[in-house]
């Protein structure tokens, strides 16, 4: 019996192999989705049969005889990212593949599909190409690739982003749609994430995101992971990076596969580093160690889907030394050296005291629902955060944190997208809960107290089309209460309690309009109210990244802000593309940092008092991206930021903004040499002006301007039958001697020297 | 969905149970007692308190007694934190990582300031000296403590501290009278 059934089994196997006619016809058209144009001469290889084809003038490509199975295919096209696409053909098909062409950092533009309601904000995104290319940096760094972006650093391995002069509290990092909760309020505190596990980062800088909440002015980072592509196969990347400064290792692995019912994705990564190189000495005790891990998992049904995602990241990151100060006096020491205190003359992998250990666990189940004209979305999160901040201490007390500070975030939202007649909204309710902790054993007065913040938000957005012109309106309102306890530092058993509750209400218009098919323009108005924040309303202590008392005030009003932002974007005959943001952003109740008249006495020294102060203060600039496309072979990018930010009451710049900046680069590309393809090799140069910060406000005198050249050459090729990328990068090639305004080791340092580096990638 | 929003209140309340941690500062130096003693059992003694740390109450500095020109007195430094019940003694943490640590004082104008106690390496520490005054009048004394300086830096060992570089952990000044 079983051996019949063995035959009958073979000969049905037979007969699907003979009778399996290969007469398929496939048809590929490749398009510029930027302007619906077709792209000739994309190639198109075909896995499975080593087989290789070219588009016509039509950007369209016949693929005859394939078989009824399943095919991998690789799009090449010059200046865009290879893209790959799987098809299980069963009849004739034909597709339509998008190829982003000219997107180079540019907005999205045409991205537009029922589910979205992207209206007239001024939002820059970075390719997935871009995050993978810059693997051995941190995300402050990566996202300085965009205009109006800058990082505000504690030496290269800790930095975080700032936006059109803004940071910290006033931007928020949506972690797959989730506010990062961490300690934003300090300058030396890194988002606690790695920009690897994600395959898309955009930047909104308008106050347009009102659907996305947080206490924030409007400017966010939001870092998504893509869809996982309906492919059977296993799939994925490796990645390994080796830079010379620092003598990092890094690894990255990504794999996804889709089944019937699922699709999954998992990504993890390690990154190690030691002491980076100033170009005339080590920078002792900045090595770095990073650990990340996720997991996202979806499922769709027709009109159903659910999504989990969870993720955990953990990173210990040293402090230069020579940074660590007990008092002013020592600060003017330090500022006089030709080299840090304790700069040992070899290199090491070690991290001694002081350092930073965060530990990141994040969790997110979405549930989404197409119905009739709505789109409906739940979404839960839950986040743990756990920072530790080692000193240099005595006796057993090294191993003990000076700063243990432990967060919980739980967040519920719910909203809908839908029509009604010509409009369309997007409603929404969105519930937080942050509960922050200083975990006992520290042995030190916490510099913020305990506390937990509630924060009920709702939010409207319209858009209505007309003809060319979309205009839209977002309405919001924030109810956010905090209860704060702590102990009196008179009397350390007098416990304090304080409720607070604020109200907050947000609005913008906008409209853009598209002027011809080469000119786009939008202009954004906002108005955000902020509620001042734990860290502004009861810091006390010393803070060592002020090198001073800090102290919070109790009395501080909502800030609000009022920013415009007019943005432009042109393309000139298909060579040339530009965008420009213009915008002036007026603060009142402008929330800051002043240094007190006083010194305290305490029994290290006299130390200055930091007071926070209100002021009325705006900040007004200019980004500016642009490529030309000189020929075939050549291009060129600009980007560029021009900021201004003043006190208007005390006619003073506000500190921790960022200078004038430029960078500039010479592209050359060959498309296809022997195995060869998208061979790109580029020469870069940045500039740095020198900050308006006045000598006044600051220890010591601002660094002056620096000019930087850095390089790198990369090409796709195919290496054990696997599509491979090779990147070789040195950045810092003159070696050259400066110090950044917005680098807090500026006081101790010199910024890293030299960088080179070489990665390899994997597709497979 | 309902599910969702029973386990997030339940959280709520579970967290807001929370009290704050404790609020005990170990570290902390409160007190520098500096004790000058001569042959004739002569004291002074100078005491720098600021029992609530960094910032709050402002620190409680006095001087009892006068030095007398053309003697030489031992001095003995203390150290402790007296925000605890009961109080800690660093000074002898300290002395347990002398190596680590070292004393500076500085006098304007000047005085003859020697070391009398030394790690194991030989170089000095701090938490005993010898001074003597050079001059009658008033004098400034300022008492340094740097945890982990560069002891073999120029000029540390005889006990100046422009080239010592560490972390300032104490710094405080007294006003002193020679007769």
């Amino acid at each position: 019996m079983k051996s019949i059934l063995v035959i009958l089994f073979l000969l049905f196997e037979l007969d699907i192999i003979f009778c399996q006619k290969c007469d398929i016809q496939t048809q590929i058209t490749v398009i510029d989705p930027h302007d619906n144009e077709p792209l000739e001469l994309a190639e198109i290889y075909v896995e499975e049969l080593n087989l290789l084809q070219r588009t016509n003038g039509e950007g369209i490509c016949i693929l005859d005889n394939l078989c009824r199975k399943e095919y991998h295919l690789i799009v090449y096209h010059a200046f865009c990212d290879p893209k790959r696409i799987f098809l299980e053909l069963q009849n004739d098909t034909s597709i339509t593949i998008f190829m982003e062409h000219h997107n180079h950092d540019l907005e999205e533009v045409k991205v537009t599909d029922s589910k979205n309601i992207k209206s007239s904000q001024t939002q820059s995104s970075i390719k997935e190409s871009t995050i993978l290319d810059n693997a051995g940096t941190t995300l402050g760094n990566l996202l300085t690739t965009i205009s109006g972006v800058s990082a505000i650093k504690n030496g290269n391995s800790i930095s975080k982003p700032i936006i059109h002069g803004l940071s910290g509290n006033r931007i928020g990092i949506y972690n797959n749609g989730v506010l990062q909760a961490g300690q934003q309020w300090g300058i030396d505190h890194a988002p606690e994430m790695s920009a690897l596990s994600f395959e898309k980062i955009s930047v909104i800088k308008g106050t347009e995101a009102i659907s996305y909440g947080g206490n924030v002015q409007g400017a966010l980072v939001l870092l998504e992971p893509s869809a996982i592509a309906n492919d059977p196969h296993l799939h994925g990347i490796a990645l390994a990076n080796y830079e010379s400064n620092g003598r990092q290792w890094m690894q990255h692995t990504r794999i996804e596969k889709a089944h019937s019912r699922f699709r999954w994705r998992l990504n993890g990564g390690i990154k190690i580093g030691g002491d980076r190189k100033s170009p005339s000495y080590y920078l002792t005790n900045t090595g770095n160690r990073e650990y990340n891990a996720s997991a996202y998992l979806t499922r769709n049904e027709q009109s159903r889907s659910d999504k989990f995602y969870c993720s955990y990241y953990n990173a210990k990151l040293g402090i230069l030394r020579g940074s660590h100060i007990g008092n002013l006096t020592d600060l003017q020491h330090a500022l006089k050296r030709s080299e840090p205190f304790f700069t040992l003359d070899n290199f090491n992998y070690d991290i001694q005291n002081p350092y930073q250990s965060v530990h990141h666990v994040l969790t997110k189940y979405t549930w989404n629902k197409e119905a009739k004209n709505h789109y409906l979305e739940f979404n839960t999160s839950a986040q743990l955060n756990h920072r530790l901040e080692y000193d240099v201490r005595r006796s057993i007390r090294k191993n003990q944190a000076s700063l243990s500070l432990f967060i919980q975030s739980y967040n519920v939202e719910f909203k809908d997208k839908f029509s009604y007649k010509k409009y369309r909204f997007h409603v929404g309710a969105q519930s937080k809960y942050n509960y922050n902790y200083n975990l006992p054993g520290t042995g030190i007065y916490p510099l913020i107290p305990d506390y937990g913040s509630f924060t009920q938000g709702v939010f409207m957005q319209s858009v209505l089309e007309h003809g060319k012109i979309k205009y839209d309106i977002g309405l919001r309102s924030d109810y956010v209460s905090h209860k704060v306890k702590y102990y009196s530092r008179q009397n350390s058993s007098t416990l304090i309690e304080r409720d607070l509750c604020f109200l907050n209400f947000s609005g913008s218009v906008g409209f853009s309009s598209e002027l011809n098919k080469q000119n786009l323009l939008k202009l954004n108005v906002g108005y955000v109210q902020r509620s001042p924040e734990i860290n502004e309303l009861f810091s006390n202590g010393l803070h060592q990244s002020v090198a001073g008392l800090e102290e919070g005030n109790e009395n501080l009003n909502t800030e609000t802000s009022l920013k415009a932002i007019l943005s432009h974007q042109v393309n000139f005959m298909e060579r040339i593309s530009l965008e420009s943001n213009l915008y002036y952003n007026y603060f009142r109740n402008y929330i800051f940092l002043q240094a007190a008249d006083e010194y305290r006495l305490t029994i290290r020294g006299a130390f200055p008092v930091f007071n926070y102060k209100q002021t009325n203060a705006e900040i007004y600039g200019a980004d500016l991206t642009g490529r030309y496309e000189i020929n075939k072979n050549w291009s060129s990018n600009f980007i560029g930021s021009f900021i201004i930010a003043n006190d208007k009451v005390n006619n003073l710049p506000l500190v921790n903004v960022p200078s004038h900046n430029l960078s500039t680069s010479l592209q050359y590309n060959i498309s296809k040499l022997k195995n060869i393809r998208n061979w790109i090799s580029e020469i870069g140069f940045q500039y740095n002006s020198k900050n308006r910060v006045q000598l006044s406000q600051d220890f010591v005198e601002v660094p002056d301007e620096y000019f930087l050249i850095n390089c790198k050459t990369k090409f796709d090729c195919r290496f054990l039958g696997q599509s491979a990328n090779v990147l070789i990068y040195a950045n810092n090639i003159m070696n050259t001697r400066y110090r950044d305004y917005l680098n807090r080791l500026r006081y101790y340092s010199d910024a890293d020297g030299i960088n080179a580096g070489i990665q390899l990638k994997f597709s497979f | 969905m309902k599910k969702f929003v029973y386990i997030y209140i339940i959280a709520l309340l579970f967290l807001a149970s929370c009290d704050p941690s404790d609020n005990n500062e170990e570290e902390l130096i409160t007190d520098v007692e500096y004790t000058l003693s001569n042959s004739k059992g002569e004291i002074v003694i100078m005491k720098f308190s600021d029992k609530d740390g960094d910032g709050g109450q402002n620190p409680v500095i006095t001087v009892q007694g006068k030095l007398s020109f053309g003697a030489t007195y031992t001095g003995i430094l203390k150290l402790s934190n007296e925000s605890v019940v009961p109080g800690e003694d660093i000074s002898a943490e300290v002395k347990e990582e002398d190596e680590d640590h070292q004393i500076f004082y500085i006098s304007n104008p000047s005085m003859k300031i020697e070391y009398k106690d030394f790690d194991s390496n030989g170089k000095p520490l701090g938490l005993n000296t010898e001074i003597t005054p050079l001059q009658k009048g008033s004098h400034t004394l300022k008492v340094i403590l740097r945890h982990v300086p560069d002891k073999n830096a120029s000029g540390v060992s005889d006990g100046k501290i422009d080239n010592a570089g560490g972390e300032t952990d104490v710094e405080v000044s007294f006003v002193l009278e020679v007769i």
